[in-house]
């Protein structure tokens, strides 16, 4: 195949790559002005709405006062980013709760929609797998305040199953409110909520793996189980790693809606991670700068995670996210 | 109500001077010195000019604070302002609604016939009682902040906002000068000690007082179905025997939807937030008896006599839950004992009443004083309305029991939202749903005990306010300035508040309260101690 390349005579879009040098930046502004015309309400969008907000991030240096505004507010140093580096005790169980979550949702939450599409791309009749993706794909539809209420509803304290075993003299069982099963609580209905969702780009990899290995693989004599692992699982293993890494970088926001309308049912101290310490302190509480600079410490971390991961994903000779 | 109420007598008694304003001290300026709370100090504030248009049946009193009963709406009440308040253009306000949301202008007849006899249009920004708090803080944090708006008494420091976003209105309300509103003027001094920020008058009080104050409310008729009569508990152990025996956990009915540890605080005579005693200043997280409320009321809850969701469930769902008969005890003021008779959806069997306070062995409890006021409002600096048009919007708002306007305002169109029982107003089902769109919250009259076609509820409230309110305390920190509490006692409840439903629902100790006192000690309660210690010696 490399020989064939070699001997075809050059597509026009080559040539022009290899003279790129030689052509003026104006010169390739003329050629790509109509592409560059079409980004330009993606990147205003973009700009405004994501590289713009950045500015705001100046308050952590601030004691911020919002009727204020951000001129008129002083300048406090690093003062907002004492609670980081001294360990107010809220703050550090804010953190501590994120990261046991975060780890909780890495190991059950991230393989469970692999799983999923692969037994979805196990199930032999075409409208039945057609008909259970779309069933799995509903609940992603629902904001958390339905979820939530579903759950309140059903395994609540007086929701429908302890109501049931109540009006039967039997012993009730406590899983809403109860904060030692709260993390379980929370993953399982992240699982419910979106793992039939999350399964669209995994069913769309396998679709592109090449059915001809499987007849050959077949044609061996490798089992279903030897076929999965080693036409299934290494056809995947582009997209697993770009999602992972993606996963590293979002790895603090652990759901601060899911988490905030369960939150007074459990308390605080096994519920609050970063982003309700962000919200609760700095919206509800006032102390912007010091959630401020929280969430701006979180933000960093995030980053430092995917240029990390992506780094050692090039190491095992992977994509990764990007290529510099 | 014994006197016809007519125009005459209207404009006669707005006349009568009652009382003069007393100059307070208030809550201040975010500088935060002891010259913020001098400079509140010398504030005038409005003198009081009482409506005297209608004599109650059941005549409260200034000096106790205990309210006006009337059995029935005065007949032929009459137009007590003339034309209407507004200035044509449309008016923004932001407020929060206790009940359901009702349906939008579009849908809703009562509130374009406000907007026809305001003169302007209200644009009115509303949600639930329960959100209202965060509402408001995202909105002033967005500063899309409305003409009107409504702050809760939790929001963070209020002198600072006030003085960047809202207009100051010392020059039109400061002594005298506030006659020229004289529903305003009718509002009582205490309530007006709550506006005082900054050496000066900037937001309107929506009075409650006695109103305010909460006590467990209860479905008599649920209670009497047990055959429970009127129950008046001697003791905790009383009071705990009255729970469980309206607990029939087999069919998901309970005493309570949440915790009733402020009736317990109050049986063990806990102070109303904080204490004062010769100077100093003691806040109720620190006495010791707080640990036994905690203790006694986790008692209460281990019987089982709470709702299991009981920690979970909001006001409004309480609300509702009390109105289905799935609790029959909620923690509530007297606006509200009336509220649940318009919510009702049981029929006439439907009967609340209330209970007095036991103390925690015996004898008699002592109940905490409502705040003087709801809410306050202020309106916006970058209002393109005078502030003339604004306060008489706001003393319309204020329109007084007895008055056509307070008709008009409090239970809508006759025929279309109420129908005339006698002189009382009962509302359709119509008037029920559409009225409730939170003006209350704008600015209100001072309350008066009064239930249209329920002259029994007025007797029960007044004879519940009669021995109630005379024995209740006050909060001795109102109407005195601290910064760090301005700023962060939000912050600072909400911590407390946690580690109290952590205690409750038994994941900690009630000994792990010391270390939560120390911590609020040294994060800001001994800060908002010596602050509240100096503004006290400056007054006194």
């Amino acid at each position: 195949m490399t020989a064939t390349t070699v001997h075809d005579p050059p597509t026009q879009r080559q040539a022009e790559r290899r003279g790129r040098g030689k052509l003026s930046i104006a010169q390739r502004f003329k050629r790509d002005r109509v592409l560059i015309l079409c980004t330009i309400p993606g990147f205003a969008l973009i700009l405004t709405f994501r590289y713009l907000p950045l500015l705001g991030n100046v308050i952590a240096f601030k004691d911020y006062e919002p009727f204020l505004g951000i001129r008129a507010s002083p300048w406090v140093a690093l003062n907002n980013f004492k609670i980081i580096v001294n360990g107010d005790t809220a703050f550090l169980s804010a953190l501590k709760n994120t990261v046991v979550l975060s780890v909780i949702q890495t190991i059950f939450v991230f393989p469970a929609p692999i799983i999923l599409a692969l037994m979805l791309n196990s199930l032999g009749t075409e409208w039945l797998k057609r008909l259970v993706q779309s069933i799995l794909y509903l609940p992603h539809f629902l904001s958390w305040v339905i979820v939530v209420a579903l759950f309140q509803q059903m395994l609540g304290g007086s929701g429908l199953l302890n109501n049931y075993l109540r009006s039967h003299d039997l012993a009730t069982i406590h899983i809403v409110g109860n904060p030692h099963l709260f993390q379980a609580m929370l993953t399982s209905q992240v699982i419910w909520k979106d793992t039939g969702w999350a399964t669209i780009l995994f069913l769309a990899a396998l679709s592109q793996i090449d059915p001809v290995l499987y007849e050959a693989a077949e044609v061996d004599g490798a089992s279903r189980t030897r076929q999965t692992y080693h036409i299934t699982l290494p056809g995947l293993r582009g997209i697993i790693i770009l999602l992972f890494i993606l996963r590293l970088g979002d790895s603090l926001s652990v759901g601060f809606e899911q988490i905030i309308l369960q939150q007074q049912a459990v308390g605080r101290n096994v519920s609050e991670v970063l982003d309700t310490y962000v919200y609760n302190n700095g919206v509800v509480g006032g102390d912007w700068g010091a959630s401020a600079a929280v969430g701006l410490v979180k933000g960093l971390v995030g980053v430092a995670l995917v240029l990390g991961a992506n780094k050692v994903a090039h190491l095992f000779g992977e994509q990764g996210v990007y290529r510099s | 109500m014994t006197a016809d109420f007519t125009r005459r007598k209207f404009i006669g008694s707005s006349l009568l001077v009652a009382a003069a304003g007393v100059p307070s001290l208030a809550s201040c300026s975010s500088t935060g010195s002891s010259a913020a709370s001098a400079a509140n100090e010398a504030v005038k504030l409005p003198t009081y000019v009482k409506f005297k248009g209608v004599t109650p049946d059941l005549p409260g009193s200034n000096t106790t604070g205990v309210l006006d009963g009337f059995l029935h709406y005065p007949p032929n009440p009459v137009q007590a302002l003339d034309g209407a308040p507004g200035d044509g253009k449309a008016i923004s306000l932001m407020t929060n609604i206790p009940t359901a949301i009702p349906p939008g202008v579009g849908k809703n007849k009562f509130w374009q016939a406000v907007n026809k006899r305001v003169g302007s249009e209200l644009k009115i920004t509303m949600s639930s009682n329960d959100d209202y708090a965060t509402k408001f803080a995202t909105v002033v944090a967005g500063g899309d902040l409305p003409d009107i708006i409504n702050i809760p008494p939790a929001a963070t420091d209020q002198p600072a906002l006030l003085k960047a976003k809202c207009h100051e209105l010392t020059d039109q309300l400061a002594g005298d000068n506030v006659k020229k509103y004289p529903f305003l003027a009718n509002l009582p001094t205490e309530a007006w000690k709550g506006c005082v920020y900054n050496g000066g008058i900037y937001a309107i009080p929506v009075p409650r007082g006695a109103a305010r104050t909460s006590l467990p409310i209860y479905r008599a008729d649920l209670v009497k179905a047990k055959g429970l009569g009127t129950p008046e508990p001697k003791n905790f152990e009383d009071f705990l025997s009255l729970c469980k025996a309206m607990t029939d956990k087999k069919h998901n009915v309970w005493a309570w939807g949440a915790p009733p540890l402020a009736y317990v605080e109050q049986m063990l005579g806990l102070p109303n937030q904080w204490k004062e005693e010769s100077g100093k200043f003691t806040n109720i997280c620190e006495i010791a008896e707080t640990k036994d409320a905690l203790s006694a009321t986790k008692r209460l809850l281990d019987a089982g006599v709470m709702s299991p969701d009981g920690f979970t469930a909001g006001n409004v769902v309480q609300k509702q839950w009390f109105n289905a008969g799935t609790i029959s005890f909620v923690l509530d003021s007297y606006v509200a004992w009336t509220q649940y008779y318009r919510d009702n959806t049981n029929g006439p069997s439907f009967a609340v009443n209330m209970l007095d306070i036991p103390g925690y062995n015996s004898g008699r409890g002592i109940p905490w004083a409502g705040l003087a006021y709801n809410n306050i409002t202020a309106f916006n600096k970058n209002s393109a309305h005078s502030v003339d048009t604004l306060l008489k919007v706001s003393n319309w708002m204020a329109a007084p029991f007895g008055t056509a306007e307070y008709l008009f305002r409090k239970f809508g169109s006759k025929g279309t939202d109420y129908t005339l029982v006698g002189s009382d107003p009962e509302y359709t089902r119509l008037g029920t749903v559409e009225t409730s769109i939170g003006l209350q919250y704008i600015c209100d009259a001072p309350m008066a005990l009064y239930l249209g076609g329920h002259p029994e509820v007025a007797k029960l409230q007044y004879k519940s306010q009669t021995t109630v309110i005379p024995r209740a305390i006050k909060d001795a920190s109102y109407g005195l300035y601290s910064e760090t509490q301005s700023r962060k006692q939000t912050q600072l409840n909400a911590t407390l508040s946690d580690l109290t439903g952590q205690i409750l629902r038994g994941d900690k100790p009630v000994s792990a309260w010391d270390d939560a006192v120390k911590t609020w000690r040294t994060t800001g309660g001994d800060a908002m101690r010596n602050e509240l210690e100096k503004a006290f010696a400056q007054q006194h």
